[in-house]
């Protein structure tokens, strides 16, 4: 990223805007704790500010950080591919986020994906290690190997017993799931709760052996995510996962703490294959909403939409 | 000062080696172009002058000027001869020496455009050993570090040092060769040095360069004839009378002449050659004709057999290989390309590609596939026997096509929903189409450059339901891949894809999407 003296100055005198006008701020944030969890924020504007602007909309990352935490994201870095293809969550929305853990106390914040392609050129083409390589005590890093995986059961799943799940996650205090907007040639489209395939080990045995979108239900029913942050920056619109596909530019930033309900609004960002699909339209979410892990129904779910 | 020289290009060669599979810019394939014996074969086989090995011409050079100081001084797999254990000293050889006739037996077959000489060549033998059996020994040696040292790592916090990894390379047959280095360390144990005295091609071309060299070893009349010369050369270069000296074994480490007691031996320019009967010539005639002998039986098995014919084409080569006869006579088996290979999917073959194909690289994609990221098979090749091409048009390079064996694709056969091999391919060569209700994998030919993705992922059990064959693969000796593969109107484009979840060409059910029946 090219920063312009004027960009600098700009951020800088937000920033320091920001700062002075904390103490004001302080008791919003407060309010903001009680954020119900049907509610999803919508921030439109520049991917950076937005991710901020929807964080301290949802209270601020402390609601979900404190101090000494051990904090997991999640974001999508599975293609050797840069930004542009839009296959990979967008690096600045990632650095971002490990930021602000980290400025929020976290002991440490592991960037993590299980990538399918050659994991360092999936590292650095996505621009991911690149953006954090900066920040102390934050780790991008992709597990390939089994034995960074364990078992974890999934009591309330349906045609998944148990799952071999990244040890790093379940020994996590916070897991931040930071997925990009993707088309998907089996599931529709590949959201939030889809892109928890990544930190499993045996992502064939649900294409091979089970019922795809239930078996993301019930992934989904057995791990406890803090918090989502869907990068609609970008949105890949058609040939997802993979690409390559048409790329457009919802350019929002969607954050909640209902995984089904930020899929259900990311669903409604594009028109995915050049058409309106409804959240139940997406097997696996409507599979998600039906276990109650969340809601898919847009009466349900409060949208607060802010502009930045 | 000479086992110093050794251990210095021991090490650069190995140092080389690794720099180059771990990915550090060297040239990999320096000492491999030094080689004169890759380098005349080549040239002979393939009728075609190969830049990076002229370098050779100056170790040919040397050997014209001061013998085989590339075996004394250089050679890797020497200096490992003189530094593993052995019980004798060189046995005297009486008889006609192997290798000469190995070398012509080479050589006459190279003339008949097959290239045998990486088979016995040193270097190209050594750094098969390094990529087949040393490379996955320290794959596996760093891995068993890392997974001691992980409890103590995640004890103090080292958070990187805690979830490192190694990726363990494999290959076919690296047994095989294992248990060929360990015969020839036993071979040497038996008798120092007899590989290059009796085996050695390389070391034969060398020899016969040597029999006319500059520099030679001479002896005084002051000579003794105390014999200890005799029982402490190396290569056992030293006839009865110690001042006769076999060049073509001889190997310049001056071992003789530091032994000496009466310093009578010299290493010095001599400019009379010695008479035809002191030198291994005098076994001219025999040693052509058993080499005729050999290369006619060599020339036999391997080409009149119905398996040249049929099997030529049955294995998947790197992308940028030459065509197939011209590439089996630039490929030295070295090994490099299979060793700088990220993803491990190019294994050596054995008989895949008749015997004529032993040791040259093939691609394995249910082992893994071809990284599209990645060029360095043909960065590395130091013949030319894989085009050194650029990412683009490596991309052309077609190397083959995946076909769908519907009896076991869990869509055709089991009407599930699968979309692995889809999701895997780079260039949207696989699509869905409604076939009898169900939406059903097809490959476009035209957009499959065969990189095996597909095939390595397909989570079918045992042999991918997707398999990729060298149908129409594409193999040009000059000119762009590029400009062939738009010829063939090949649309290896990342361009949006035509895969649509929802097909808007059929009539097909409406959204919501099809379920799983």
């Amino acid at each position: 990223m090219h920063i312009t003296r004027r960009d600098f100055l700009k951020h800088a005198g937000r920033s320091a805007l920001a700062l002075a006008a904390a103490p004001l701020v302080r008791p919003v944030s407060c309010h903001a704790t009680a954020v119900p969890k049907t509610t999803v924020v919508a921030v439109t504007g520049e991917r950076t500010a937005a991710t901020r602007a929807a964080l301290a909309m949802l209270g601020g990352i402390e609601r979900f950080v404190r101090n000494g935490s051990r904090v997991v994201l999640k974001p999508n870095m599975s293609f050797p591919h840069p930004p542009d293809r839009a296959t990979n969550t967008h690096p600045e929305v990632v650095a971002t986020v490990a930021k602000l853990c980290r400025d929020a106390g976290a002991a440490e914040v592991l960037v993590l994906d299980y990538p399918f392609n050659p994991p360092d050129r999936c590292l650095q083409f996505s621009g991911i290690a690149e953006a954090c390589r900066s920040l102390t005590k934050v780790y991008v890093l992709a597990l390939t190997q089994e034995k960074f995986f364990k078992p974890h059961p999934l009591p309330r799943g349906k045609v998944l017993r148990e799952v071999q799940l990244m040890r790093d996650v379940l020994e996590s205090d916070v897991l931040i799931n930071l997925p990009t907007a993707k088309s998907h040639a089996t599931t529709g489209v590949s959201l939030g709760m889809k892109g928890l395939m990544g930190i499993i080990w045996d992502r064939r045995f649900f294409h091979a052996r089970v019922d795809i979108n239930q078996a993301i239900a019930d992934l989904a029913s057995g791990v406890k995510v803090d918090l989502v942050l869907l990068d609609g920056s970008r949105a890949l619109v058609t040939g997802g996962p993979s690409g390559p596909g048409t790329v457009t530019f919802p350019n929002t930033i969607l954050a909640g703490t209902d995984p089904v309900a930020v899929d259900a609004v990311g669903v409604s960002l594009a028109e995915w294959y050049n058409q309106k699909i409804p959240a139940s339209g997406i097997l696996h979410i409507a599979a998600a909403h039906q276990m109650g892990l969340g809601t898919m129904l847009h009466e349900e779910i409060s949208i607060l939409r802010k502009q930045v | 000062m000479r086992r110093c020289l050794q251990l210095a290009f021991l090490v650069v060669f190995i140092t080389f080696f690794f720099s180059a599979t771990y990915g550090v810019l060297l040239p990999a394939d320096l000492l491999l172009r030094l080689d004169p014996l890759l380098g005349l074969s080549t040239f002979i086989a393939a009728r075609q002058l190969s830049v990076p090995l002229l370098l050779s011409f100056f170790v040919l050079a040397s050997a014209l000027l001061a013998g085989r100081i590339f075996c004394g001084f250089i050679c890797p797999l020497g200096t490992l001869f003189d530094l593993l254990p052995a019980r004798n000293h060189a046995v005297p050889l009486k008889a006609t020496p192997v290798n000469t006739v190995f070398f012509w037996c080479i050589a006459l077959c190279c003339l008949w455009g097959i290239n045998l000489a990486g088979i016995a060549d040193p270097l190209a033998l050594l750094s098969r050993v390094l990529t087949f059996v040393v490379r996955p020994v320290l794959d596996g040696v760093g891995t068993t570090f890392l997974d001691a040292a992980r409890p103590a790592a995640e004890h103090l916090h080292w958070v990187r040092m805690a979830r490192a990894s190694l990726s363990q390379s494999v290959y076919a047959y690296a047994t095989l060769t294992a248990l060929i280095l360990i015969g020839l360390g036993m071979l040497n144990w038996y008798s120092r040095r007899v590989w290059c005295r009796s085996v050695c091609p390389l070391g034969a071309l060398l020899g016969i360069c040597s029999q006319v060299a500059l520099f030679r070893r001479r002896v005084t009349s002051r000579c003794t004839r105390c014999m200890q010369c005799v029982h402490a050369c190396p290569m056992g270069a030293i006839s009865d009378d110690p001042a006769v000296t076999w060049s073509a074994h001889c190997i310049m480490c001056h071992t003789c002449s530091h032994l000496c007691p009466e310093a009578t031996i010299q290493f010095s320019p001599s400019p009379s050659i010695p008479s035809l009967q002191q030198q291994a010539f005098r076994y001219h005639r025999r040693t052509l004709l058993a080499a005729c002998a050999t290369s006619a039986f060599a020339i036999f098995s391997l080409r009149a057999t119905p398996a040249h014919r049929s099997a030529q084409q049955a294995v998947l080569r790197p992308p940028g290989a030459v065509p197939e006869n011209i590439f089996l006579q630039r490929c030295v088996r070295c090994g490099l390309c299979m060793a700088v290979c990220p993803t491990n999917t190019l294994q050596p073959c054995l008989f895949e590609a008749t015997l004529e194909g032993i040791w040259s690289p093939r691609v394995v994609p249910r082992h893994a596939g071809c990284d599209q990221t990645c060029n360095r098979c043909g960065a590395v090749c130091p013949t030319g026997a894989l085009r050194s091409l650029s990412l683009d048009e490596k991309k052309h390079a077609k190397i083959g096509t995946a076909w769908i064996d519907t009896n076991r694709c869990l869509v055709w056969s089991q009407s599930r929903v699968c979309f692995i091999c889809d999701e895997q391919c780079p260039y949207n060569a696989i699509i869905f189409k409604w076939h009898e209700g169900v939406r059903k994998p097809f490959v476009i030919d035209v957009r499959c450059n065969g990189c095996g993705l597909c095939e390595q992922q397909c989570p079918v059990a045992g042999a991918s339901a997707i398999i990729v064959t060298p149908q129409g693969e594409l193999r040009l000796l000059t000119g762009s891949y590029l400009h062939e593969a738009h010829k063939l109107q090949l649309e290896l484009k990342e361009d949006p894809g035509a895969d649509h979840y929802l097909p808007e060409d059929t009539q097909s059910p409406p959204a919501p999407p099809p379920k799983n029946p």
